[in-house]
């Protein structure tokens, strides 16, 4: 689908928490399995909240950073989409507890979209759409999770999630834009990335009334996924799309997976930038804070093409210019 | 085709000294235990490698590396 806007991205603000763990400090029963979770995962340290914060505490300081370094007013704000699968509250959604902890106006339109690591892209295709027809003048897309709802039973994906938020803003312009997205939707494998009782259907059905959020993510799923869906989706894509970006921005569950993919696309490596070193498997925050993280690359390179994939199971892609961006911004939470 | 699979199997996992006598007949729990982590490492290196797409459980009803072969031909 191809959207011609009058909004470029003109700034992106990530938060993560100041407190890290380390790989080699993970609880495993033997050294050469930390050793090959480490190799594999590509995870040298991870941010964590230790739960003592939430994915609207990072959100609400990504925010509040981003409208600073724009010099926007917080009345300004026409549109907000919050993306998340660790909300604060089931309900309501945390789009409201960002009015709230920031004062945007009553005004503003707000959106909660629930999603994991396809968020970013989810996200921005529906502000695009949303504000191209509310003719909305400066919008804010927050994306991202906590890892305080993955199963910590499941130990290797448990170990795999780090904690970051990131606000994306984007702001009406004279000019057109082209933004080129592709999403598909694999609903019937919805239950590879599962929080089978988290929901009514679980009271309903079942009589159970002590609700557990906690996330399963099923691995081993999630590679064939990769290899039927997501490579030969991205094949699609990039037969569609122009061909002279430079820079590809890949999600990254973590570094075999994303070399995999790498590697099936036969892409150059350096051209396609990764953070999982120093945060893991971070959600919908990975595209926008590894585009943050290689802003001079960008800024070299504006054309980029971005592709993600996760619970749904869904994947989505886009290719749009940000040649506008002129807000990037880094914080941690104390 | 085996001795690309053992080279693989070495680098990926780190095979110790004593364990690099691999043949067809070696039971690849005996090298390689069937945690997640081992299996996706597997699975990802044969699709790269020999561009072939295998299901876990397939994977899993292996008992030697010449089994393996087998799937993989």
């Amino acid at each position: 689908m191809r959207i011609q806007t009058t909004y470029p991205i003109v700034g992106i603000s990530a938060c993560y928490p100041e407190d890290k763990i380390d790989s080699v400090d993970l609880d495993f029963s033997d050294s050469k399995e930390r050793d090959l979770f480490i190799k594999k995962m590509g995870i040298r340290s991870k941010r964590t909240s230790h739960g003592n914060y939430t994915v609207k505490d990072l959100g609400v300081k990504a925010i509040d950073h981003l409208l600073l370094h724009l010099n926007w007013k917080r009345e300004e704000i026409d549109l907000l989409i919050s993306v998340t699968q660790s909300p604060d509250y089931h309900v309501p959604g945390n789009s409201r507890l960002y009015q709230s902890a920031l004062g945007l106006s009553e005004d503003c339109q707000f959106f909660d979209i629930n999603d994991g690591c396809n968020g970013f892209i989810q996200g921005l295709q529906v502000a695009l759409a949303y504000g191209q027809v509310s003719h909305a003048s400066k919008i804010i897309l927050v994306t991202g999770d906590t890892n305080i709802l993955t199963d910590k039973s499941r130990t290797e994906s448990y170990y795999l999630m780090g904690d970051a938020v990131c606000a994306t803003a984007l702001e009406k312009s004279s000019e057109i834009y082209d933004y080129l997205f592709s999403s598909k939707h694999f609903g019937t494998e919805y239950q590879a990335i599962y929080s089978k009782l988290s929901g009514a259907r679980v009271i309903a059905q079942e009589k159970i009334t002590s609700l557990s959020p906690l996330i399963f993510m099923d691995g081993l799923h999630i590679q064939s996924f990769i290899s039927k869906n997501v490579i030969p989706q991205i094949e699609r894509f990039e037969k569609l799309t122009s061909q002279d970006c430079l820079y590809r921005f890949v999600h990254q569950p973590n570094l075999m997976y994303f070399r995999y993919i790498v590697k099936k696309m036969d892409w150059n490596e350096d051209f396609c930038p990764n953070v999982l070193e120093d945060f893991g498997n971070i959600s919908s925050a990975s595209i926008p804070l590894t585009i943050l993280r290689s802003v001079k690359k960008v800024r070299q390179h504006p054309k980029i093409s971005c592709y993600s994939f996760g619970v749904g199971l869904t994947f989505a892609a886009v290719q749009c210019q940000l040649d506008k961006l002129r807000v990037t911004i880094e914080s941690a939470y104390p | 085709m085996l001795e690309r699979l053992i080279s693989i199997l070495k680098e990926e996992f780190d095979l110790s000294e004593e364990q690099k006598a691999i043949h067809s007949d070696t039971k690849i729990q005996e090298i390689i235990p069937f945690s997640s982590l081992n299996i996706a490492i597997l699975l990802t290196s044969i699709e790269l490698e020999f561009d072939k797409t295998i299901e876990p459980v397939a994977l899993k009803k292996c008992e030697t590396l010449g089994d393996l072969i087998q799937l993989i031909a």
